[in-house]
């Protein structure tokens, strides 16, 4: 996309401004409050409905609805307008939005809209705008923030999501995996309380069914199936009222073989030491750290990072640290491991003495005995609900919940009574019943309670396969994340480096090296010092070095980000710690390695505008300067270039202001002059330059190099080069005499200061001259000024951004 | 216009790759997980995920 002019209307600190650009690269430049980054926000606000810097973290009660619009303007009358263009759009249409309507984008071309879109899906993300606080973000962020941050504006952030569910879901199924483990015990354990067995093996079981089945004259069955336990058995007759009297004997005599009392001293040594544990808030504390600190100490890796929040440690600090929380918290998990095992004991007495319970309950109803059936209920539900609470987690123990460790009443003097009771009803109502009726009997229930077992372990199988599932997705899925992000850190990562090289390859920074590394929910960010190892990049770089990455970072984050979509990106005021040299190198990158998109650039410093025009990345026609800010009417917006301003101070007779002008403009021009140039340039300790110190540097410079150029060319036998330098030289050299030619009017030393005495028509003379000679020092096509380029420190060419202007200066070596 | 698969894309694709290697899933099954990921991305929940494992044929984890 490109943005062919932009109308903003009560947005921040502006009220009404109308910026042409034409679909190129623009700077706004101005003093500090002069509503600059207004701008910024209004591209924002257009593309993505809200402003960035009004919302999100750390902005509290600020936001784009309220502190967006002008602060004396209504909502509804704050709006932005954008005459764009699209590949694909035959021609440029407006796209418009207003802070009434902020969800709203709209479009003069409907049929643009689709092609709009891919565009603004990626801006919602906001990666087209850096300023310099998001510099920060990208220099000094922790691993965890900076992969979060980074992988929400690539849209990745869903990414994390998702891995995180699969990791949920993976456990989930691993609890129900074991849950299930839980239910195979629990019917195993009713399966041999049936058949009187004193332990679970598939052969026991065999052998008591077969006993049964030998009394009924079956054949032995070999396979411990529910369908072959009653297979070629012939049915006995049997009155129900009969056999749930048979049954409740049988489940008294169970009731009788337990050992109630080795059961209660059990229980009441688990409660005793669950009541203590869950009185000691700081151990449980200590519990619960104890499984994080294991597994910390067991994912610790060599570079000592923590492995939860990726914090920077001294190699084998945390670990001595983490060794030691351990040792504290052994005690603790020592009793926790006692706990458990008290509850692993108890838990299957539990379950068993519940079976039976359960059958007297069950066959007392039937029986008439009404009372007894209530009180057994009650016992049935309190052990239900006992067993549930052994399964507490000990380190989320309560005192509530401990006092639910202690067994309900299953052998006092109640249960005890009417036991008795039941057991003299018992032999009044028990029939005589043959040995083949009672096989039959517990054939029948064998059946049942093996057809439990059965279904319990088809449940934990299907758990099992259900757990490996999820287990493989959530290898399947992390492993291809980590790969995938991987490679895409290390294209971003070549290209950071590749860009950071070509701003710093003249600071010895040649070989410069970085790691951008994902790991897990962490991106590590580490840059080389001056070939002494990798850093974070805020542990040894200056400010200016820092900035410089961040920027370099951010450009290559966008390259992938914005995939040659959206094509405008926003500088906001972000160079403030580079340094001249360093931003000049900067500019080459953006004019020569961006050349498919748009920049809005925005600065304070006058220097730093004027350096992006002479470096050809923004033409004359955009550079924008915002000054006399006021709440009342906003900015002033002056895009007049300079030498419109020079002559429309001399149509007006103003001569010392376009004297002003012309010193101001023309000491810049020759500053970046001599920089480009190498010119050597008369040190003074004040820093105090003037024209007269820039001026006859850069032209002794150029004289200089166009000499070099002359003899280079000669050597080659390039004869056209030599006439075409040799003319150069004779139209600079005219200039250059027409820009000294008024010397006359004033001393020497301060001749440049004295032009606001002249009379205009004096001064036109001497502003025609400095425009030409500008020209010398620029390309006619890119209006890029002439620059050295050096092979180790040694001037090798002088070259325009575009390369039509370009001197070889290394003469042929003799063969 | 770039139309190169997304790194999500090919997140999804190397995924389901990984999962048919993996032998617990066929290849229709490695399809239709992925897929659901792929439609609910960050409103995934681990309920859904465990649904669409456990309707799957068992076939597929038997040569695991």
């Amino acid at each position: 996309m490109r943005i062919h002019e932009l109308e903003v209307t009560n947005i921040r600190g502006i009220r009404h401004v109308t910026l042409q650009l034409a679909g190129e690269n623009i700077v706004v430049w101005g003093p500090n409050g002069s509503g600059k980054s207004a701008v910024v926000d209004a591209v924002d606000f257009l593309l993505r409905g809200s402003i960035g810097r009004l919302e999100g973290e750390g902005t509290g009660s600020i936001s784009t609805l309220k502190h967006g619009p002008h602060v004396d303007a209504a909502v509804s009358s704050a709006h932005v307008r954008a005459l764009v263009s699209l590949p694909g759009v035959d021609h440029p249409f407006e796209i418009s939005r207003t802070m009434g309507d902020p969800a709203s984008l709209q479009c003069s071309d409907e049929g643009a809209r689709a092609a709009l879109e891919p565009v603004l899906e990626i801006t919602r993300q906001g990666h087209y705008v850096l300023a310099r606080r998001e510099i920060l973000k990208f220099i000094t962020a922790t691993g965890g923030n900076r992969a979060k941050w980074i992988q929400s504006l690539m849209r990745l952030d869903s990414l994390e999501s998702v891995r995180a569910t699969l990791v949920s879901a993976a456990n989930d199924a691993k609890k129900q995996a074991i849950a299930a483990t839980g239910v195979v015990d629990t019917e195993r354990t009713a399966f041999t309380t049936t058949a009187s067995m004193t332990g679970w093996t598939e052969d026991s079981g065999l052998a008591v069914i077969n006993l049964a089945r030998a009394t009924l004259g079956a054949p032995e069955i070999t396979r411990l199936e529910p369908g072959r336990v009653r297979e070629g058995v012939t049915a006995q007759a049997i009155a129900k009222a009969d056999m749930n009297a048979v049954r409740l004997g049988q489940a008294l005599e169970q009731m009788r073989r337990f050992d109630l009392a080795e059961l209660r001293a059990s229980a009441d040594e688990l409660f005793k030491a669950a009541a203590t544990l869950s009185q000691d808030v700081e151990a449980l504390k200590l519990l619960r750290r104890h499984n994080l600190i294991h597994a910390g100490l067991e994912l610790l890796g060599d570079d000592g990072k923590c492995p939860l929040c990726g914090a920077e440690w001294e190699q084998g600090e945390l670990e001595a640290r983490l060794t030691e929380e351990l040792r504290l918290s052994v005690e603790v998990a020592k009793k926790r491991e006692d706990l458990e095992g008290l509850v692993s004991g108890l838990l299957p007495r539990a379950a068993a003495i519940r079976q039976v319970f359960s059958t007297v309950q069950e066959t007392a109803s039937p029986l008439g005995l009404v009372d007894q059936e209530s009180l057994f209920a009650t016992v049935v539900n309190n052990l239900e609900r006992y067993e549930a609470a052994l399964g507490t987690p000990i380190d989320k123990l309560t005192p509530e919940t401990a006092q639910m460790f202690g067994l309900p009443p299953v052998s006092d003097e109640g249960v005890e009574a009417q036991s008795m009771i039941l057991a003299d009803q018992v032999a009044a109502l028990t029939p005589e019943i043959s040995p083949e009726q009672a096989a039959w009997d517990l054939l029948t229930r064998l059946h049942d309670a093996l057809d439990r077992v059965r279904i319990a372990e088809q449940k934990v199988r299907s758990a099992g396969i259900l757990r490996t599932r999820a287990d493989a997705l959530r290898d399947s899925y992390g492993g291809a994340k980590d790969d995938v992000l991987n490679a895409l850190y290390n294209t971003i990562k070549a290209r950071f480096v590749d860009l950071y090289s070509q701003l710093h390859a003249e600071d010895g920074e040649d070989a410069f090296e970085a790691l951008l590394e994902h790991d897990g929910a962490s991106l590590d960010f580490h840059v080389d010092f001056y070939r002494r190892g990798l850093h974070p990049p805020h542990a040894l770089h200056s400010e200016g070095h820092q900035d410089s990455m961040g920027i370099c970072l951010y450009l290559a984050l966008s390259e992938h980000v914005n995939r040659g979509i959206v094509g405008v990106l926003v500088l906001d005021d972000v160079v403030m710690s580079v340094d001249s040299g360093h931003r000049r190198r900067l500019c080459r990158v953006l004019k020569e390695q961006f050349l498919d998109t748009q920049f809005v650039i925005t600065t304070h410093d006058r220097g730093w505008a004027h350096q992006l025009k002479t470096e050809g990345v923004v033409a004359p026609e955009g550079m924008v300067q915002f000054c006399g800010w006021n709440v009342d009417t906003g900015p002033r917006v002056n895009e007049l270039d300079v030498w419109e301003r020079i002559d429309n101070g001399l149509a007006a007779d103003d001569v010392r202001g376009a004297a002003g002008h012309l010193r101001g403009a023309m000491e810049e021009f020759f500053a970046n002059a001599c920089e480009n140039l190498q010119a050597r340039v008369i040190y003074r300790a004040s820093g105090q330059y003037t024209l007269g110190d820039f001026l006859p540097a850069a032209f002794s410079r150029y004289s200089e190099l166009v000499k070099l150029a002359k003899a280079s060319a000669t050597s080659w036998g390039n004869d056209e080069a030599v006439d075409r330098l040799i003319e150069t030289h004779s139209v600079a050299k005219q200039c250059y005499g027409r820009t000294q030619a008024e010397q006359w009017a004033a001393n020497k030393a301060l001749h440049y200061d004295a032009w606001y005495t002249l009379e205009a028509a004096d001064l036109r003379e001497v502003v025609d001259a400095f425009r030409d000679l500008c020209e010398v020092f620029q390309c006619p096509d890119c209006r890029a000024m002439l620059t050295v380029s050096t092979t180790d420190y040694q001037p090798d060419s002088v070259r325009c951004a575009c390369k039509r202007l370009d001197w070889n200066l290394v003469k042929r070596t003799a063969s | 216009m770039n139309t190169e698969p997304t790194s999500e894309d090919r997140i999804f694709d190397q995924a389901e790759e990984r999962l048919k290697d993996s032998h617990h899933f066929d290849e229709a099954s490695a399809k239709s997980v992925v897929d659901l990921l792929r439609s609910k991305a960050a409103a995934l929940k681990a309920s859904d995920v465990l649904s669409v494992l456990a309707a799957l044929e068992d076939g597929c984890h038997e040569d695991s």
